[in-house]
């Protein structure tokens, strides 16, 4: 097989090996990010940097080893020796890592009660060691990806979720650029035999045909086809502005009076003929432009000098019409020079040779670069490839930037709208902390009734009055029970405004604290759904947004939600129904005290001594009774109880401004490792940049005395992990610290 | 790096070919840049 047959074999290759490993990658990736995320369940760990790096170990050896056995170059070298002294810091947090994950996993496994959870703990174990063992055997590119895709050994600071998109990231990057390699290469043969087909072509044609070929060129005929399209748009440019430079100039001219009342009398035509229609003229465009026009005209009579500005317009079109002509000349020139057969004639055969050239689209640049071939050359033409790549690197790098750029505009809203949240939080934490010391005050003014002396005074003589045997009445007593009926009065008020206020104290603070519980359920239901939802596009940063979510509200909030929202229901119901039960009966309990009042001071007022002992002792049982129930019931107990519940309720904001707290603290984090990252994929550009500029001055390839001193080198008993070796060695070499950060 | 190493022996080999040759072989590698390209531009990585 001829040497040219192998390279197209070798790209075909290349290209099907992208192809086959493609679901290879994907794999490798799901497997960091299994053990990246176990990894960090079960130490907390966002960083895993260590496992990350120590799950390499072995890859690099490999990497390196092939690049000091196959293809060696200086800053490789250097890379190697720091290579060797990173590798002896991770050698122990590889097992450290793997440890603390296996153990735990087995720590689940030995704890599990019952089937169904050592089930699955095995689960778990048999894939973590399967991942383990997917990245552990990755030999081929998958783990290159990641490689590449880091600009330095020590500036790798992968977070857990950003780790299997940089995975992924990186593997796109491997495979766009070895595509690009091959695809360039490729090009440059297809290139370099059309060379070589032209210049026979034109060693078999003669003087004649040469010319007509010329003629015949694509690139010619096109060439005379774009010539004649640019003079068609310039000719019909050249005619409109010749018709406006007519309509400036006759505005130029300063009108005559007759003229401005002929423009007038239109002017009121217009407006009749669309007031007519029911327009309103002044809306109408055909009317506005004749006013403007007449306004115009008057303004010139009224200041002449005003027809300078026209003037300078007429001029300024004049300019561009003179500008249109020369452009239109200098396009039939082109079309001439390039008709022109008898022109060319004249011309050495060297000079249309060279217009051919020009005219065939190839790349006779890079024909020159490789005339005087020597393996320099060669390289200088390599590092142009890998310029162009680089380039192509570049833009992406760029892409995004603004990309994260942009997400970082998008989280800074979203910011913005949860400290928003915030303060409306804490405004309705001052709010209940208000509503909690009015109804503290409240439950201080029932306790306070309760232990009025004047009615337990009552209460003791309605007892007396029932027990003792009957005496006469006194005027104290019949001053007493005067003030008793006022009493009676009082408490009436106090009973009906307690019952319907508190009830309607509870009733709002239970819908808040079952709104909040049901709305907690309903976005914990929500983020379920989306997560589980296929058709949800959602990244890996989102998916473990939410997933963070869910088992926080799981943990924190879920059970007491649930509680709420199932005894709301239920109680709902009870409490009106209790509400209204305790309502009426009390109702009827100080009806009963109140007509015994009132006859019981009849009684005393007609001396009728008996009589209103009976009655007294009425009172105090109904309000003896009355007291004991109100002591369980709402009148105290409502206050209390919704005080337990504002309290519930003020812990749940707390709770709710924590969680925001954290959400606005995770959204910072994540705007900064965004910034992170813009600002590594902006070192990562300068340092190609960096590495481009050096490339074009020729900077990076080893001098052929270089070249010369390596290959004298022997390497074989010398210790290249110690430092005595990379001193020595840059010493030989004349060279200072250097690191290009790249393998290419 | 291999990848954009370009082969001194295929250059020499390219110059002595016949026309008929170059044709063949430029045909083949046009296929393969256009395979190539193709699999640049299609949705390989998802």
């Amino acid at each position: 097989m001829s040497s040219i047959s192998k390279e197209i074999e070798k790209a075909v290759q290349l290209k099907t090996q992208i192809e086959e490993e493609r679901p290879k990658a994907k794999e490798y990736e799901n497997a960091i990010r299994y053990i990246s995320e176990l990894f960090a369940s079960y130490t907390n760990a966002p960083d895993i940097n260590s496992i990350f790096d120590s799950l390499f170990y072995q890859y690099y050896v490999d990497q390196i080893q092939s690049i000091v056995g196959e293809d060696y170059r200086i800053s490789d070298e250097i890379r190697y020796l720091n290579c060797c002294t990173y590798f002896s810091k991770l050698a122990d947090s590889k097992e450290t890592a793997l440890k603390i994950t296996r153990s735990s996993i087995n720590r689940e496994l030995e704890g599990a009660t019952d089937e169904k959870g050592k089930e699955d703990s095995e689960k778990k174990l048999r894939r973590f060691e399967d991942a383990v063992n997917v990245i552990s055997n990755a030999t081929i590119k998958e783990s290159s990806y990641l490689l590449v895709n880091c600009p330095t050994l020590e500036h790798r600071n992968f977070k857990t979720d950003s780790l299997s998109e940089a995975a992924s990231s990186a593997y796109k990057n491997y495979s766009e650029y070895t595509l690009n390699s091959v695809s360039t290469k490729l090009k440059f043969y297809d290139n370099y035999i059309g060379i070589i087909k032209f210049n026979k072509k034109l060693e078999s044609l003669s003087d004649e045909d040469i010319i007509e070929l010329y003629a015949s060129m694509p690139n010619i005929t096109e060439a005379i086809k774009k010539a004649d399209i640019a003079i068609s748009n310039l000719e019909n440019e050249k005619e409109t502005l010749n018709k406006e430079l007519e309509n400036k100039k006759s505005e130029v001219k300063i009108p005559s009076a007759e003229e401005i009342e002929n423009d007038e009398k239109e002017l009121k035509n217009i407006y009749d003929n669309i007031a007519f229609l029911g327009i309103d003229p002044e809306q109408n465009q055909r009317y506005i432009s004749a006013k403007e026009a007449l306004s115009r005209k008057k303004a010139m009579i009224e200041n002449p000098e005003s027809a300078t500005e026209y003037s300078m317009e007429v001029s300024n079109i004049e300019s561009q019409i003179t500008e249109i002509n020369k452009k239109i000349e200098e396009e039939r020139n082109r079309k001439s020079s390039v008709e022109n057969k008898e022109g060319i004639k004249d011309m050495p055969r060297e000079e249309i040779e060279n217009r051919l050239r020009e005219a065939s689209g190839l790349d006779f640049e890079t024909l020159n670069i490789l005339k005087n071939s020597n393996s320099l050359q060669y390289q200088s033409y390599n590092y142009m490839v890998q310029r162009d790549v680089i380039n192509d690197i570049l833009r992406k790098n760029e892409s995004d930037i603004k990309i994260k750029t942009e997400k970082i505009e998008e989280q800074k809203l979203g910011l913005s709208r949860l400290i928003q949240d915030k303060e409306k939080l804490e405004t309705s934490i001052t709010e209940l902390d208000s509503t909690i010391e009015e109804i503290k005050s409240k439950n201080e003014a029932i306790s306070n009734f309760y232990n009025d002396p004047k009615l337990n005074y009552l209460l003791q003589l309605g007892r007396v009055y029932t027990m003792e045997q009957p005496k006469d009445i006194t005027q104290e007593e019949i001053n007493l029970a005067s003030s008793f009926a006022t009493v009676e009065s009082e408490y009436e008020e106090l009973i009906t405004g307690l019952v319907l206020k508190e009830s309607n104290n509870i009733e709002g603070e239970l819908r808040i604290i079952t709104r909040n519980a049901q709305e907690g359920r309903n976005n914990y239901d929500s983020w379920v759904e989306k997560l589980n939802n296929p058709s949800e596009k959602l990244s890996f940063g989102e998916k473990h947004q939410l997933k963070k979510s869910i088992s926080f509200y799981e943990k924190e909030r879920k059970a007491e939600d649930d509680e709420i929202i199932e005894k709301n229901n239920n109680f709902n119901n009870i409490i009106q129904k209790y509400i209204s039960l305790c309502y009426e009966r009390d109702k009827v309990i100080l009806n009963y005290a109140k007509q015994n009042c009132a006859e019981a001071y009849e009684a005393l007022k007609n001396k009728n001594t008996q009589g209103a002992y009976s009655y007294y002792g009425n009172v105090s049982r109904g309000l003896s009774v009355s007291s004991i129930l109100c002591s369980n019931s709402l009148y105290l107990g409502a206050p209390l109880y919704g005080l337990r519940e504002l309290n519930e309720l003020r812990q749940r904001n707390e709770y709710q401004l924590n969680y925001y707290n954290s959400r606005i603290s995770s959204t910072n984090e994540y705007i900064e490792t965004l910034e992170a990252e813009i600002k590594q994929l902006q070192e990562k550009n300068a340092a190609e940049r960096a590495y481009l500029s050096r490339l074009e001055k020729g900077e990076l390839y080893p001098s052929l005395e270089e070249q010369a001193l390596y290959n004298q080198l022997d390497t074989s008993e010398l210790d290249i992990n110690s430092e005595e070796y990379e001193s020595e060695f840059k010493q030989q070499l004349g060279i200072g610290e250097e690191s290009v950060g790249k393998t290419r | 790096m291999d990848n954009n190493i370009i082969d001194e022996e295929v250059l020499k080999e390219l110059n002595n070919m016949p026309v008929d040759e170059l044709e063949k072989i430029q045909a083949k590698i046009k296929e393969a840049v256009k395979e190539i390209e193709s699999l640049k531009e299609g949705d390989i990585y998802e």
